[in-house]
């Protein structure tokens, strides 16, 4: 019989760290959501199980939305390019602001690395190739947001506190990608 | 004193509850035989529930 040890996660992936990373990242956000359930906390430390939830959500929606791309393009085909006109000869001097040149349109390819690349980056790929709805994307820049509120060095305010339905939409537009990159296999 | 011993509790739609509440050592007002999915139908959180059924 299978019990809850034998239940397969992410099975979807065939990486064994991948998969392993996503499952102890699951087992954090269901325990930490549990214990935000829990009165035996006070208000603020539930707020801070739900912002760690939060923050999981969105490693893991980045690490799945990684995998995804990775499936379908190289480093070299995401890696954008620079155009830009370079000045090969000065000619003549018009003024002080002005002067006519000879130059050539040139192309510079950037470098990428998937290591290195963030959530940020990978919605804005994920468009540039359209490969994940619109729809989707605008969830996932607001869970990026709603995360990016760890970096409390920036924040113009006081960080309220964060509530059942941050994490309930948290959970949800993880529930979301990883439903959408499954059925694209 | 450190209550916490060994992993946490698998995040599996089949675990006890009473894995979750003997492990933090709190109760959840949990039927302790009770699954984490006829748990979270009862408390209505959806969004947890459907989250682990996508990984599953």
């Amino acid at each position: 019989m299978d019990g809850p040890m034998n239940v397969q996660e992410f099975d979807f992936i065939e990486d064994p760290v991948l998969r392993g990373n996503l499952e102890r990242v699951s087992s954090h956000i269901t325990n930490l959501r549990l214990l935000a359930l829990s009165e035996t906390y006070p208000p603020q430390e539930r707020s801070s199980f739900r912002k760690t939830v939060i923050i999981y959500a969105a490693a893991q929606i980045e690490a799945v939305l990684l995998w995804y791309i990775k499936q379908q393009k190289t480093e070299e085909e995401c890696a954008s390019v620079e155009q830009f006109f370079r000045v090969d000869q000065h000619i003549y001097q018009l003024s002080s602001r002005e002067r006519i040149v000879r130059g050539s349109d040139v192309s510079k390819q950037q470098k990428f690395k998937f290591h290195n690349v963030n959530l940020a980056q990978l919605v804005y790929l994920c468009q540039r190739f359209e490969i994940i709805p619109k729809e989707l994307a605008s969830h996932i820049q607001e869970v990026r947001k709603l995360r990016n509120r760890q970096h409390i060095g920036g924040l113009e305010i006081i960080d309220k506190d964060y509530t059942d339905e941050d994490v309930a939409f948290a959970l949800r537009v993880s529930e979301e990608v990883i439903e959408y990159v499954k059925c694209q296999r | 004193m450190n209550i916490y011993e060994g992993e946490p509790p698998k995040a599996s739609l089949q675990t006890p509850m009473r894995e979750f509440q003997e492990y933090h050592n709190v109760s959840l007002g949990a039927d302790p035989e009770e699954t984490l999915e006829s748990f979270l139908i009862r408390k209505g959180d959806s969004a947890l529930l459907g989250y682990l059924r996508a990984i599953q």
